[in-house]
């Protein structure tokens, strides 16, 4: 746990507000790689934002956060509760998408807020001289937080796309990743349809697994439907609502399961499955592991043939 | 092999039989040959992201390309290997340097071509030289 006062506090584009933390006493803050988030406790809940600020500048840190009008309150209590001065906690950065230190080029592609971790990104590399292109994807110029400073850093490796249906980006990247040079890097972060639409692009023209990242802000999507747990070991049935998660009804039961994230990227919460099918919805599990069905992510999976069956 | 060491844990490379990977756009087979190696250095400096090569011929000369292609920036799962032909492979000495082709396995001892010590085969295979290390087999003995 860290404590932070903010520092400032702006709007920084259509339901986007920047905050810069620091240290009270004005020690230099922990380390961080590009990529690394930290958890923020804000309204009651964690939540997770990438550090968009230079990571060789640890006199304060920088997030964005997103208004999520319907989500569980964290961003709104960000928005709407935190001034300049206020105290908040915070925890140490953790990196789930760390750029690939052996690439000779990185391509990074970036949809809206998914742009924050490149921000990190394109300080670090411009920094160490190293080969990058950023292609940035918005619906409005208000809607792209902290483009001045995007463009100062990256001069021509900015590729900017107004484009509010991603069809001129993904037209552009149809080009661009047909003619990489070998040992380039491929990373991915913005909205759902946006990557999953870049990562079956990249795999048609070629691209290993091995060589595409991707940073999922929110779980892959889906209609939540109600449905029914059994925790084998206790006896115990239990039904999760279709505004809840697996994870949010063990919590209340107090069954103590550890968890971090609560978006399906950390890997923390992962539970043994004994019987019923899994509908995943998590970034952590490789395709074997979801088609063996015998482990799931609590935060942000459900239930496709029920009842689930846990080892709890 | 060291007492207690699968060699899944170590860094020995594993060979299978070659299989096109229909995911790549761009398929590049190596066969051993004279000027192979060079031509595939040629090749590497054209191809793009995308590429898968194959490699087949002895041991020595699957791990000198399977080098060049790590160096030229392509992942273990863009390269397939097979593995055929004469037994032999090749061992770096960490005293000297020197590289010698030898029918030796993890284990056995081997004479280094450069500096003449018995090295011991060890389980440390370098993907960087394409060569498996060698040490002083008596390295240990205080009385050598």
């Amino acid at each position: 746990m860290i404590e932070v006062v903010v520092r400032d506090a702006a709007a920084a584009a259509v339901d986007v507000r920047v905050l810069t933390l620091a240290d009270p006493t004005g020690a230099p803050l922990p380390p961080f790689s590009p990529g690394s988030h930290v958890l923020v406790h804000a309204g009651g809940v964690r939540n997770a934002y990438s550090l968009c600020s230079s990571p060789s500048a640890l006199g304060s840190y920088r997030i964005a956060v997103r208004l999520i009008a319907d989500g569980r309150g964290g961003s709104r209590a960000l928005h709407e509760d935190v001034a300049p001065g206020d105290r908040l906690t915070i925890e140490a950065p953790q990196n789930l998408f760390a750029p690939n230190a052996l690439a000779r080029h990185h391509v990074l592609v970036a949809g809206g807020i998914g742009v924050t971790p490149f921000l990190a990104y394109v300080h670090a590399l411009a920094r160490e001289g190293r080969s990058f292109e950023l292609h940035y994807a918005y619906r409005a110029k208000d809607a792209a937080p902290l483009l001045d400073e995007l463009r100062t850093v990256c001069g021509r490796r900015l590729h900017e796309h107004l484009d509010p249906s991603g069809e001129r980006l993904l037209a552009r990247l149809r080009d661009v990743l047909g003619c990489q040079p070998l040992g380039t890097h491929l990373s991915v972060c913005g909205p759902a349809p946006m990557m999953s639409a870049v990562t079956t692009l990249a795999g048609a023209l070629g691209w290993p697994e091995g060589r595409v990242h991707l940073e999922r802000f929110a779980p892959e999507d889906g209609p939540r439907e109600p449905f029914g747990v059994v925790l084998a070991r206790r006896g115990a049935a239990m039904s999760v609502g279709a505004g809840e998660t697996l994870l949010d009804v063990l919590d209340r039961e107090g069954l103590g399961v550890p968890s971090r994230c609560r978006q399906g990227v950390c890997g923390e919460c992962r539970l043994p499955v004994l019987a019923g099918e899994v509908d995943h919805r998590d970034d952590v599990l490789t395709p074997a592991e979801r088609r063996a069905g015998d482990v799931l992510l609590p935060c942000v999976s459900r239930c496709a043939r029920g009842p689930l069956v846990l080892d709890l | 092999m060291a007492v207690g060491v699968s060699p899944a844990h170590t860094s020995v490379p594993r060979d299978g039989a070659l299989r096109l990977d229909v995911t790549g756009r761009e398929h590049l087979v190596v066969a051993e040959d004279e000027g192979a190696l060079a031509e595939l250095d040629r090749a590497l400096a054209a191809a793009t992201v995308g590429v898968r090569v194959y490699v087949s011929g002895t041991e020595p000369f699957v791990r000198a390309a399977q080098a060049r292609c790590r160096a030229a920036g392509l992942l273990d799962e863009e390269v397939a290997t097979e593995v055929r032909g004469a037994a032999g492979r090749s061992v770096r000495c960490v005293h000297c340097t020197t590289t010698t082709t030898t029918e030796a396995v993890v284990g056995d001892e081997v004479r280094c071509a450069g500096c003449g010590v018995p090295l011991l085969v060890y389980h440390h295979f370098s993907r960087r030289h394409g060569a498996y290390m060698g040490f002083r087999a008596d390295a240990e003995d205080p009385r050598a």
